[in-house]
């Protein structure tokens, strides 16, 4: 029987977190898994690797005291966000980690580190060329299809702006 | 730091590289760009300072074999290279929402073929103009033959405020193709007339453009035919939500009527001058 004051995460490959549970109170997959399976011994999160996990639950609990309103979405430019010196070990960390990080927030679903990450992601798109951008991420190629759409799409944010 | 302690086991070297199951295949693929000797400690507190004093790693290795993090990785490359292709499409799209301008949102999808399905109607939700240039380009592309894209489904609000003076009945005869557009913003485009409003609303006929020989040219006015193909569309009238037509000096009832006939969703009509 596990401790409700604690709460125990294995990650891929086994490897076992014992953090309070209140660190994870923002966490929805965390707090529905408590409410349906919360007998269980321990939660697996089988795609997050031991030092992401590490990472967020870091970030889990430097925020566990925080008492600013759940965030409903993750993604809405409009609501002002200002960088937290705390989380400055989050935006220093190089690309391949970030994304990551990003990946494991949207897996535990923590909408106040997706959007952290989420953010930081796009700061560092912002300016850089699709040629830079994809030395970033080394994403799939660029095939001939996507020339096409250049020459459609080219022009009408040229001038414009994000909705916001 | 307790942390620092935690050993991953190694692969055996005589594993095969390519039988990972579909959840492994980031560490997969990672395995697969690197033959050379894996890490095998993890140090993870290297960057996290301070580690929660009751976070416990286990006193022995796990059973299944793992690889190690990208930390320690020679190749983090190899590794980005796997995540950048298995982040789900939402996060991508919540990545977009906070890229500052247009226009890097534009270098986005023009970095890979998955983000640019990913993004493109996100790009396409809100056109906005300053000049009338853009806006005959996008009326162009609009009315491609074979888009890559069913662009016109994207636009869901177009503001010409900006281009009060240079928006004509016909040119919004040829947004009635946006199907899906929610919100609309004539303020000021006192050129307008009942024809053009209606058309919008109601759809028909509308003017469709083929590229001309030479795909890689962009589409403008010198390279592009216009045929009067023909193709129906239904109008934007079922989708609207608001329309803002004040300062619309020619508009009479005409207009009215068919905004009450063709605009079963409509919540709001600026309608003031």
């Amino acid at each position: 029987m596990s401790d409700p004051a604690n709460i125990t995460l294995v990650t891929m490959d086994g490897t076992t977190f014992t953090v309070p549970s209140a660190y994870l109170h923002r966490s929805k997959l965390v707090q529905d898994w408590l409410r349906s399976e919360g007998d269980k011994q321990a939660m697996e999160v089988k795609h997050v690797t031991p030092f992401v996990l590490q990472g967020v639950l870091n970030f889990c609990e430097i925020h566990a005291e925080d008492t600013s309103e759940p965030l409903a979405d993750p993604a809405d430019p409009t609501k002002p966000f200002e960088a937290d010196p705390r989380d400055d070990a989050f935006r220093g960390m190089p690309d391949d980690q970030l994304l990551q990080f990003t990946m494991a927030a949207d897996i535990l679903q923590i909408p106040e580190l997706v959007r952290l990450t989420a953010q930081e992601m796009a700061s560092r798109i912002d300016g850089k060329s699709p040629d830079q951008i994809r030395a970033m991420f080394n994403p799939d190629d660029l095939a001939e299809e996507d020339v096409d759409s250049d020459n459609e799409m080219g022009e009408v944010g040229e001038e414009g702006a994000i909705s916001k | 730091m307790m942390f620092s302690n935690l050993r991953l086991s190694q692969p055996p070297a005589t594993q095969p590289n390519n039988n990972k199951p579909q959840q492994q295949q980031i560490l997969a693929a990672q395995q697969h760009h690197n033959s050379s000797p894996l890490p095998t400690q993890v140090h993870a507190a290297m960057f996290f300072a301070p580690s929660p004093p009751d976070i416990k790693a286990p006193p022995h290795s796990p059973t299944k074999s793992s690889l190690s993090l990208s930390t320690t990785s020679p190749q983090p490359d190899a590794l980005a290279l796997a995540v950048a292709q298995t982040i789900p499409s939402e996060l991508i799209l919540h990545i977009f929402k906070y890229v500052t301008t247009t226009r890097d949102l534009r270098n986005c999808l023009l970095a890979c073929r998955a983000w640019c399905h990913c993004g493109v109607e996100l790009f396409w939700h809100k056109p906005v103009f300053y000049n009338p240039y853009p806006l005959v380009r996008m009326i162009c592309v609009l009315g491609l033959v074979n888009p890559t894209f069913p662009y016109a489904l994207f636009v869901r609000r177009l503001n010409l405020s900006n281009l009060s003076e240079d928006v004509s009945d016909s040119i919004l005869a040829r947004l009635a193709g946006c199907e899906r557009l929610e919100r609309i913003t004539l303020a000021g485009c006192r050129k307008l007339t009942d024809s053009g409003l209606c058309k919008l609303l109601e759809g028909g006929t509308v003017v469709q453009t083929v590229v001309g020989d030479d795909n890689a040219t962009p589409p403008n006015s010198t390279t592009t035919i216009a045929i009067p193909q023909g193709a129906l569309v239904p109008g934007c009238g079922a989708t609207l939500i608001a329309m803002d037509l004040s300062d619309l000096t020619e508009l009479t009832d005409v207009a009215i009527l068919a905004i009450a006939e063709r605009c079963p969703r409509l919540q709001g009509l600026n309608l003031s001058n």
